[in-house]
């Protein structure tokens, strides 16, 4: 699998090496999702974005980017290589095809993290804003990443099974915008339900608490068994779709571009 | 190696593949033909587990393939019709890389093994070109390559030469000619020329409507389908009447408006028909050299009568 994970890193690199048009549009579009953020918040929120809440802001937009990302690129990616027929030929490896589609969606947030790094740096250095990165944060993070991938299986069998996709993806990513920054939590016991079951909510919302400095262990320990169990749910999620999708395409003879 | 054992497709109720068994053995190129939505894109998809079949079983090396499917793959290299099988924003070395790590194959193995293969091929100085920037038959010299990379022994190749001009069909026919000869490796591909299968192909195995219809070596196939054929062009079309004459002593197609096809049952029937001839208004008469086409044809539509 090792030699997977390498080729599809080169492959990302080269494709930004030989088209930087497109790698500078995913730059700006790090930088631009930022400030949608900021005005989609304040919008949906009727808040307005000051002190505690920029913490919120940057959790969001670290989360938004990652589904942007899983949703978005390598759901467009996918959907285009399910009509022009590459597809296929991932399904011809000596691997499982899950696996595959695991390791390039991996690799792909890790890109989408390093685009949001370069963005956020940048912005620290504009606002004079510091978030401390504890395990904590780590550990968010990496639950949130589990839910991207089981995320990013989802799309994948929507490409698998739809081939033309991508307009319904676009929506899709604006629907997880609302997800993240919609105060669940303060919804009385059916928002408070519908925040710890959709994917990566929960983990938001600790995250949030988190980065506001409240510790986490004592106070947030039944949010951390829903985050967990978000994470892993969303992740099994992803890949029971993915199967099911998978055998169908196998069943009706669909794998191809018809 | 590979043997496919009753290969069965349906669909609700339509039966695109209907109990199709062959082998294929090293060093061997086995041209699989059928006319338009014959079955041979979906009996080879079924091959690969991109299709799973309704029936039937795919065995290699005398073993089952069912939950172990992968490992075959390991064995087995395709080029898909139709559809792309390559990256083409990369170049053909970058291809190799990439497939090659999808493969489970060492960076430095892939592209020396692909770039082996290009030389073969003479398109070395094509190495560095995006795939895009190739013309159609460069492109598909490269997919060839790419799925070679892991050196596998068995070659699917499904319409390796639609869309090609002459000399770019003709190059893609000499690169399965030299994997099946110095690389021992097996071939089977379908196309619709059948030029092309007779070049190329040690046997032929034809389909219609998911069936087997025909198999066998191709030069015993051509050599035993001893019926001449006459192509037959009058000044206007025959009544009933003289086409039944002419019926009794072969197949009779009509081609066009006033031209036939008689294939003889027998070569001594030459002296009677002729005599049948002298009352009717010829134009032409030309004897059809015998050749996979017209045996194909034959075949299809002896098939068909049969249906
Ligand atoms: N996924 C599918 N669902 C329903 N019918 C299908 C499907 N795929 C193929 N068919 C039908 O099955 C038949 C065989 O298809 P197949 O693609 O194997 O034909 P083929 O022999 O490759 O033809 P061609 O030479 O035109 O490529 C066709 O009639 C086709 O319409
Ligand atoms: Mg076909």
């Amino acid at each position: 699998m090792k030699s997977v994970f390498s080729a599809e890193i080169r492959r990302i690199l080269l494709t930004y090496r030989r088209y930087p048009t497109e790698t500078i549009a995913q730059i700006l579009i790090a930088a631009g999702s930022f400030f949608a953020l900021i005005f989609g918040s304040q919008y949906i929120v009727g808040m307005p974005i000051l002190g505690n809440h920029l913490s919120d802001l940057v959790v969001s937009y670290v989360l938004w980017m990652l589904i942007l990302n899983t949703v978005g690129d390598n759901g467009f990616a996918i959907a285009e290589e399910a009509e022009s027929g590459t597809l296929e030929q991932l399904y011809l490896s000596r691997y499982s095809p899950v696996k595959i589609f695991l390791v390039r969606s991996a690799v792909n947030i890790i890109f989408s993290l390093l685009f949001v790094l370069v963005v956020l740096i940048l912005l620290l250095l504009l606002i004079d804003f510091q978030i401390k990165l504890s395990p904590a944060i780590i550990l968010r993070v990496l639950l949130a990443l589990l839910v991207a991938m089981g995320v990013g299986l989802l799309v994948v069998s929507l490409a698998i099974v739809f081939k033309r996709v991508s307009q319904l993806l676009t929506i899709i990513q604006f629907g997880f915008l609302f997800l993240i920054v919609y105060p669940f939590a303060k919804q009385g016991i059916f928002g408070k339900i519908l925040g710890s079951v959709l994917p990566m909510t929960p983990i938001y919302h600790w995250l949030s608490l988190i980065v506001q400095g409240q510790s986490f262990w004592i106070q947030n320990g039944q949010l951390f068994l829903i985050s967990m169990l978000n994470a892993i749910g969303w992740f099994a999620i992803g890949i029971l779709v993915y199967r099911r999708a998978s055998n169908r395409a196998q069943e009706q003879g669909t794998s191809g571009h018809y | 190696m590979l043997q496919v054992n009753h290969l069965k497709k349906q669909y609700g109720d339509f039966k695109a593949v209907n109990d199709i068994s062959f082998t294929i053995n090293q060093g061997e190129i086995l041209a699989f033909l059928g006319p338009n939505g014959a079955g041979t894109t979906t009996t080879i998809k079924m091959i690969l587990n991109l299709i799973v079949p309704t029936a039937g079983k795919v065995v290699w090396d005398n073993q089952v393939l069912n939950s172990q499917y992968q490992k075959i793959l390991a064995n087995i290299g395709a080029v898909l019709e139709g559809s792309r099988n390559l990256y083409w924003r990369l170049s053909p070395v970058e291809n190799f890389e990439y497939w090659g790590g999808i493969r489970g194959i060492r960076r430095k193995v892939a592209i020396k093994q692909g770039l082996e293969y290009l030389e073969m091929f003479d398109l070395l100085a094509k190495k560095d070109t995006p795939v895009r920037e190739l013309s159609r038959g460069m492109q598909q010299i490269v997919a060839i390559c790419t799925s070679l990379i892991h050196q596998p022994k068995l070659l699917l190749l499904d319409e390796p030469t639609l869309g090609l001009d002459v000399a770019a069909s003709e190059r893609i026919q000499k690169i399965v000619r030299q994997l099946a000869q110095q690389q021992n490796m097996a071939v089977l591909l379908t196309t619709h020329e059948m030029a092309v299968a007779q070049n190329l192909s040690d046997r032929v195995v034809m389909i219609n409507h998911g069936k087997i219809v025909f198999e066998d070596q191709t030069k015993i196939a051509l050599q035993s389908f001893q019926r001449e054929i006459y192509q037959l062009t009058f000044s206007h079309s025959l009544p009933t009447e003289s086409l039944q004459q002419l019926a009794q002593y072969g197949q009779l197609d009509q081609l066009g408006e006033s031209s036939y096809q008689l294939i003889l049952a027998s070569p001594t029937n030459l002296p009677a028909i002729l005599r049948v001839l002298a009352e009717l208004p010829l134009l032409s008469l030309k004897k059809v050299d015998l050749n996979l086409e017209t045996l194909f044809k034959s075949v299809i539509n002896e098939s068909r009568v049969g249906q």
